[in-house]
Order: structure tokens, then C-alpha cells, then sequence
């Protein structure tokens, strides 16, 4: 009797046929939604993709969405500098009001147009690698700079926790077809084992569904402009509040947080384990093989546009290496300058000479060490834009 | 007549939710399951 009257009830209120029609209707429409979306620059005032707008917050940009905010940024006639790389290049231990990027694009001058894509976290090809590929179709003056040291490894195309990213723009056929890529991908795919990793496949399958139905691009949107949905500790408590609305935390800006006792022993044992990093670099098969993976990552027009910063980290640790360790680190970090070189790059160690307030922590650089930072690589890339003849001469 | 109109319009209101509903599911079973590694400083 109860069963045969509820069926009545939504018999009364329910009809099948606007019901799917409602279904349909609503969903064509956050496609069609997500689609308007990512082309337009959602971002307001960016300088850098802090805390509460990257990953680290379970916010994860399309690569659409950071397309819109560079087309915004940049200028087609000017070169455009696209900064990658990790947290050491993202800014972390400076305000955003004086972040090293800032300081570049006053060192450049007008003919530059300085933007900051580096996300912590990120090996050197990711996201602000990804991303210079996907613009260089619209900016033929494009130069690209990212890092490397005992913060990130020279890693392939895919293989750190941004390799989402990676995906995304590649099934919006926003990057280039690259055949020596194609088969370090295919080979990655396999991981080695010979059979097909279902994570692996599991995730591509989502970027391409996502690329038809952009649902990625909607709701990421929704996330910073309006409300978040998934939650995460945020500052106000609130997850559900918009992401743009919360300001930079200029994390470890504070002098207070700078050198935290707690993380010397974890810091030295980085700094040791990268110092030891030479046994390995010292095999010619190990080398060749980061030289092709590079090359895959940064395909032939890609390389000579590239500039590679090889980190050294603070003096606070690496004076504190046994004196054959010490000698084993400064090793490493010239071959890794050498391997950037050996595979096209534009390749630069810094920060051997910086002192110990240039750093806030082992590898993150303090406003002072940025404005090293900035001060040491312009005349680089300005060089690198006469060499790739983006700038005419006495420009 | 009027109540054909009111189930009509209940009935595509309601589809309309299980749409967004639908499409929402997809972006969240589109991120990544595990934590980020970087998530504290």
C-alpha cells in the first residue's frame, strides 16, 4: 500500500520526459559555461599562484584558465618572460609586493613582459614548462626559466605531482606533436613494468573527457571567483570561501620564520644526500639519460629559448658539508649546468655566492637574494633575446 | 492545466540539479586523490 502510494505521489509531481530534458538542458549548459570560462582571465591582480590558488589547496589551474591570465599579462610584441620552476622561483620567504619577478621585469624594461608560473612542488618542465610551450604559439618572442638542484630533479615530461597539468593541456591539443616526447610517454605509461599502470591511464581518461565537457574549467573557476566545494583548511576557516578573495600569505617572509630549528636536521641531510647525487652523475649512462629526458621536455624550438638556474643552496649548510662532500656538491651542481647546456639549454648555476641572509631557509631565497637573483639573470636574458633576435640591435 | 504546468516545471527543475549534480561529479572525480606533498611549510 505504502509502495503503491509513494509511485502515486511521484507520479503526481514527476514526469520523465522534462525530467531528462532538465537533465540534459542543465548539463549541456555548465559545459557550454566551462567553454566561455576558459577563455577568459579569471584572475585579478595575480603576481604569483600562492598557497590558496595552487594545488597545495587542492586548486588546481587548467591550463585554459592560465593561458587566459598570460594572454592578459603578456604582449605580443614584447618578449615575454615566463617564469617556472618550484617554490625557490614562485617566491616563497618574499612579500608578494617584493618578489624577485617584480624586481626583473624593472631590470628588463619595457620591451619585457616578466610573468610568474612557477608553483611549488614542481619538477623543471612542469606547469610553467607546459604552460611557455602552449604560449609560444602566441608569443614567437617567448624566453622560459626554471630550476633545478637539490630542490628539483631534472625530470621528463611527466613524471612529478603536476603531470595533471601536463595532460590537460595535451588533450586540448594545446601543445605541439613532438615524436621523440610521444615515445618517452608511451614508455612512462608502461612504467617499466610492461603492462599498462591504470592510475596512469585512469587520469588521462579524465583529461579527456574533460577537455569535451570542461568541467575542470567551470568549477576551478567557480572555486576562486565565488565558492569553494571541496574543503580544505583555509585561513578564515570558511572552505567555501572564494579563493581570490584570500590574500597572498607571503609564506616564510617573516624574519621569525627564517632558519626554523626544527628543519636544520632534515635541511643538512638534503643538502648531504645532494652532495652524494655526484656518484651517480658521474655515470655517463645516468647523464645521457637526463639529457634526453630534457630534451623530451623542452622539444628542439623549446631549447634554445630555455634558461635552466642551477640552485645552490644556503652557505648555512653547505660550509656545514665534511670538506670532500663540500667539493662532491659544487661538483654536482657544474654538471648539472653542464647536463642543461648538453641538451640545448641556456644553462646558469646561482646562488654559489650568496650569503646566508640571502636565503630564508637550505634553498629558498630571502627579498635580498631575490634581488640578487633578478640583478644576476637579466643581462642573461637579454642576451639570450639578442641571440634569438627578438630584439633589434641597441635595443 | 495548471498542475501539468507545475509538474512539467518540477520535473525539469529537478533534472536540472541532477544535471550540475552530474557534472560536478566529474570534476571531483577528476582530482588527484592523494595529498599534495608540499601541503604544510
Amino acid at each position: 500500500m505504502d509502495q503503491h502510494s509513494r509511485a502515486g505521489l511521484l507520479e503526481r509531481f514527476l514526469s520523465p520526459r522534462p525530467l531528462l530534458a532538465g537533465v540534459v538542458f542543465s548539463f549541456l549548459g555548465c559545459c557550454i559555461v566551462g567553454r566561455i570560462l576558459r577563455s577568459q582571465n579569471q584572475y585579478i591582480n595575480f603576481t604569483r599562484f600562492h598557497t590558496y590558488i595552487s594545488p597545495q589547496t587542492q586548486y588546481y589551474p587548467t591550463a585554459s584558465q592560465v593561458r587566459s591570465l598570460a594572454r592578459a599579462t603578456l604582449d605580443p610584441e614584447k618578449v615575454a618572460v615566463v617564469v617556472g620552476g618550484n617554490s625557490i622561483l614562485q617566491g616563497v620567504g618574499q612579500r608578494a609586493t617584493q618578489i624577485w619577478t617584480k624586481r626583473l621585469q624593472e631590470l628588463l624594461g619595457d620591451d619585457y613582459r616578466v610573468i610568474n608560473l612557477a608553483l611549488a612542488g614542481t619538477q623543471p618542465a612542469e606547469f610553467g614548462g607546459v604552460m611557455a610551450e602552449v604560449l609560444s604559439a602566441d608569443y614567437h618572442k617567448l624566453i622560459f626559466i626554471t630550476d633545478t638542484g637539490s630542490s628539483a630533479e631534472l625530470g621528463g615530461p611527466d613524471r612529478g605531482g603536476y603531470h595533471c597539468f601536463f595532460w590537460d593541456a595535451y588533450f586540448k591539443n594545446m601543445l605541439r606533436h613532438d615524436p621523440e616526447r610521444e615515445h618517452l610517454l608511451h614508455e612512462l605509461s608502461m612504467r617499466g613494468s610492461g603492462k599498462v599502470d591504470h592510475s596512469y591511464t585512469e587520469l588521462q581518461l579524465g583529461r579527456r573527457i574533460d577537455a569535451l565537457l570542461y568541467f575542470q574549467d567551470l568549477w576551478t573557476s567557480c572555486t576562486l571567483r565565488s565558492f569553494g566545494t571541496v574543503w580544505v583548511p583555509l585561513p578564515s576557516g570558511r572552505f567555501t570561501r572564494a579563493r581570490q578573495a584570500i590574500a597572498d600569505p607571503n609564506i616564510r617572509s617573516l624574519k621569525s620564520d627564517h632558519y626554523l630549528p626544527a628543519e636544520d636536521a632534515r635541511s643538512m641531510e638534503i643538502v648531504e644526500e645532494f652532495a652524494r647525487y655526484r656518484e651517480a652523475l658521474s655515470l655517463e649512462e645516468y647523464r645521457s639519460q637526463i639529457i634526453s629526458g630534457l630534451k623530451a621536455c623542452f622539444p628542439a624550438p623549446a631549447q634554445k629559448r630555455t634558461l635552466v638556474l642551477v640552485m645552490s643552496d644556503s652557505p648555512a649548510f653547505v660550509e656545514r658539508l665534511k670538506p670532500r662532500l663540500k667539493e662532491d656538491y659544487h661538483w654536482a651542481i657544474t654538471k648539472l649546468t653542464e647536463i642543461g647546456q648538453a641538451a640545448g639549454c641556456e644553462s646558469l648555476a646561482v646562488g654559489g655566492d650568496f650569503a646566508v641572509d640571502d636565503f630564508v631557509d637550505r634553498c629558498h631565497l630571502s627579498e635580498k637574494g631575490g634581488r640578487k637573483l633578478a640583478q644576476l639573470i637579466a643581462p642573461t636574458i637579454r642576451g639570450m633575446a639578442r641571440r634569438l633576435g627578438y630584439l633589434k640591435e641597441g635595443e | 492545466m495548471t498542475m501539468k504546468l507545475v509538474r512539467w516545471l518540477l520535473s525539469f527543475l529537478l533534472g536540472c540539479i541532477i544535471g550540475i549534480i552530474l557534472h560536478y561529479t566529474l570534476y571531483r572525480m577528476s582530482l588527484p586523490v592523494e595529498p599534495f606533498i608540499y601541503m604544510a611549510f
